[in-house]
């Protein structure tokens, strides 16, 4: 069992989630309430802020993707910021790479919601 | 005259001609506390005849009473037994959890998380009492309940808005004045507490309704233990019943033996996380010159993933006849799966298709582990073509994505497919077995016997693991291409 902690920022007037430990079926629940609560309030521009994330379990990715689509149907998307390599390895294996929207630093993300 | 209340009398003018107004005082007050305790003694005695008797019906009815039938008899019981106003049971989980199992009356919060204002508006109080005493879980040792679960000491508090063990609020509903709490015990083991509040007179529980109640907890500790064992059996078949099912989903998804192929020869081992295994391997005939090698893994586990896979394989071998080429193949398995797959769920597969006559291999890859190749005298060679998982997007952009990979083998090559359980394999030091260590064990095995090797590669991974039980199914595929003297006549 996992664990991991969000800390919720805000970065130029965007929702910054910064990830810190391991994202599994039993600690996915934490970001899974913090994304439905910016969703209830409308906010679906949202950056996961990575680089404190150390894995991520297919169950895990398989539901962050589903965040993503759900936010790109509001008019919003998920950022990925700051990967690990292997957590990017993970998702380039699985080709999710194409599919979710993957960015180097915070403000490369906060640059592609701005434009 | 009562004839208690007659030798009170001798006693009394025995007293006193005997000599002291004051030792006639301490004989009446022993002769009343007598009859006390005959009446108590006389309360109990119906108590529990009563409670014997419901016990009784209860266990008549329908043969076997299931705990929660006998557990509000208890309740109802224990509250008339002491008249209180309300009632709460818990009991212990394999857990440590003492969790609330049945409540009676009016049960008042004991914690301080009900906001007075919103009760105040609430319509069905009552109601709203009952779920939130039957949302109470407390880890065994913690709080109030939790200690006398634990330590076995019953709690008599008389004063409840002075007493700091329990939540003050205004509204009358919510105040409890006076509590009562008694461990529920099992052959020296807590299994349960249970409690009453607030007699209906208005005045505090005394000491003697501290007793009869666990004289109470104990008769019925002994119907509810033997009822919550009856109930885990049950649930236990239940579950059995439930895995024989998935283990013959699971025996399709594995195949027992390979047939006997002339141009190649096939291996392979798995082992499964949980009960139930989601991993993937097959070999479909595709035409008379080509023979279709699969393997897969669903990212949800248990049941729900092998009934995913299950449908995955039906699709794939419905569409692998007559496709020599294995992306369209995996477009088809993508599209018809992205329909009935719950939205996280996704599988990740290796198809290839191999020319018999030609020896030349055509690999597709959806978001799977690469597929390790050793030619004869070389070293690891990796086949990554590009792709995606299935289940996860539109038919359009899995289309755009899935790429094939051509390579021509020649007899005495190897090859190797996983799933990623093999490589994310964990030991206690929670160290990755990882692909360089898997590549490493099969080159220095390289020559050994196909069946031989896989068993050994098996070992080397069990004995890395250790005791660490594992997240994930680990399954190999182990393929060799025969050397001309290796050829029988055609099977295929």
């Amino acid at each position: 069992m996992r664990e991991c902690s969000i800390e919720q920022i805000e970065q130029d007037g965007f929702d910054v989630l910064r990830i810190n430990g391991s994202l599994d079926s039993f600690s996915f629940p934490k970001l899974e309430d913090a994304l439905a609560k910016l969703r209830e309030t409308e906010r679906h521009r949202v950056i996961l802020d990575c680089s404190g994330l150390n894995y991520i379990s297919s169950v895990a990715l398989g539901a962050l993707i589903g965040f993503s689509r759900r936010a790109r149907e509001n008019g919003g998307d998920l950022l990925l910021a700051q990967l690990s390599p292997k957590v990017f390895n993970i998702i380039e294996l699985l080709g999710f790479n194409r599919i979710l929207a993957i960015h180097e630093t915070r403000e490369q993300a906060v640059q592609a919601f701005a434009s | 005259m009562n004839p208690v209340t007659y030798p009170a009398g001798i006693a009394l003018a025995l007293g006193l001609t005997a000599g002291g107004y004051w030792s006639s005082r301490k004989v009446v007050g022993f002769l009343l506390k007598r009859r006390r305790d005959l009446r108590l003694l006389q309360r109990q005695r119906e108590i529990m005849g009563g409670f014997a008797q419901d016990l009784g019906e209860a266990l008549e009815q329908g043969g076997e009473a299931n705990a929660d039938q006998i557990i509000s008899r208890v309740l109802a019981c224990a509250q008339h037994a002491v008249r209180g106003g309300g009632a709460l049971m818990l009991l212990c989980g394999e857990d440590e959890i003492l969790q609330a199992r049945s409540v009676a009356g009016i049960f008042p919060p004991l914690e301080q998380d009900i906001n007075e204002a919103t009760f105040a508006q609430t319509p069905g109080k009552v109601q709203f009492l009952r779920d939130n005493a039957l949302s109470l879980a407390v880890p065994l040792g913690e709080g109030l309940i939790g200690e006398i679960g634990f330590h076995g000491q019953s709690v008599l508090i008389t004063a409840g808005e002075a007493d700091p063990r329990l939540p003050q609020y205004e509204n009358e509903f919510l105040q409890i004045r006076s509590l009562i709490a008694v461990p529920m015990r099992f052959r020296n083991r807590e299994i349960g507490v249970l409690l009453v509040v607030n007699p209906i007179d208005g005045s505090p529980f005394r000491a003697a309704d501290v007793e009869l109640l666990q004289l109470l907890a104990d008769e019925a500790s002994l119907s509810i233990h033997y009822a919550r064992t009856r109930e885990s059996i049950e649930e236990k078949r239940r579950m059995d019943q439930e895995f024989k099912v998935a283990e013959r989903i699971q025996n399709s998804l594995l195949p027992r033996s390979f047939p006997e192929m002339d141009v190649l020869e096939a291996a392979t081992f798995s082992q499964a996380a949980q009960q139930v295994g989601g991993d993937y391997v097959d070999v479909i005939k595709v035409d008379e010159d080509h023979l279709g090698l699969a393997i897969a893994d669903v990212s949800g586990k248990g049941i729900g993933g092998a009934i995913m896979m299950s449908i995955c394989r039906t699709i794939l071998r419905a569409h692998a006849p007559g496709n020599p080429h294995p992306a369209p193949v995996l477009c088809e398995v993508n599209r018809m799966m992205t329909e009935d797959m719950s939205e996280d769920m996704f599988v990740t597969m290796i198809y290839m298709v191999l020319n018999v006559r030609t020896l030349q291999l055509r690999v597709s890859r959806a978001g799977h582990e690469p597929v390790l190749l050793w030619r004869a005298g070389e070293k690891c060679t990796l086949l990554e073509p590009g792709g995606l998982a299935v289940g996860m997007a539109d038919t359009k952009t899995f289309e755009g994505l899935i790429k094939e990979q051509s390579v021509d083998l020649s007899p005495g090559d190897l090859l190797m497919v996983y799933t990623d359980g093999v490589t994310e394999s964990m030991n206690e030091n929670g160290e990755e077995w990882g692909r360089e260590k898997f590549i490493e064990t099969v080159a220095n095995r390289r020559l050994e016997p196909l069946e031989k090797m896989m068993d050994n590669i098996k070992e080397e991974i069990l004995s890395f693991a250790g005791q660490m039980a594992q997240y994930d199914d680990m399954t190999v595929l182990g393929l060799r291409m025969k050397s001309p003297g290796d050829a029988r006549s055609s099977t295929l």
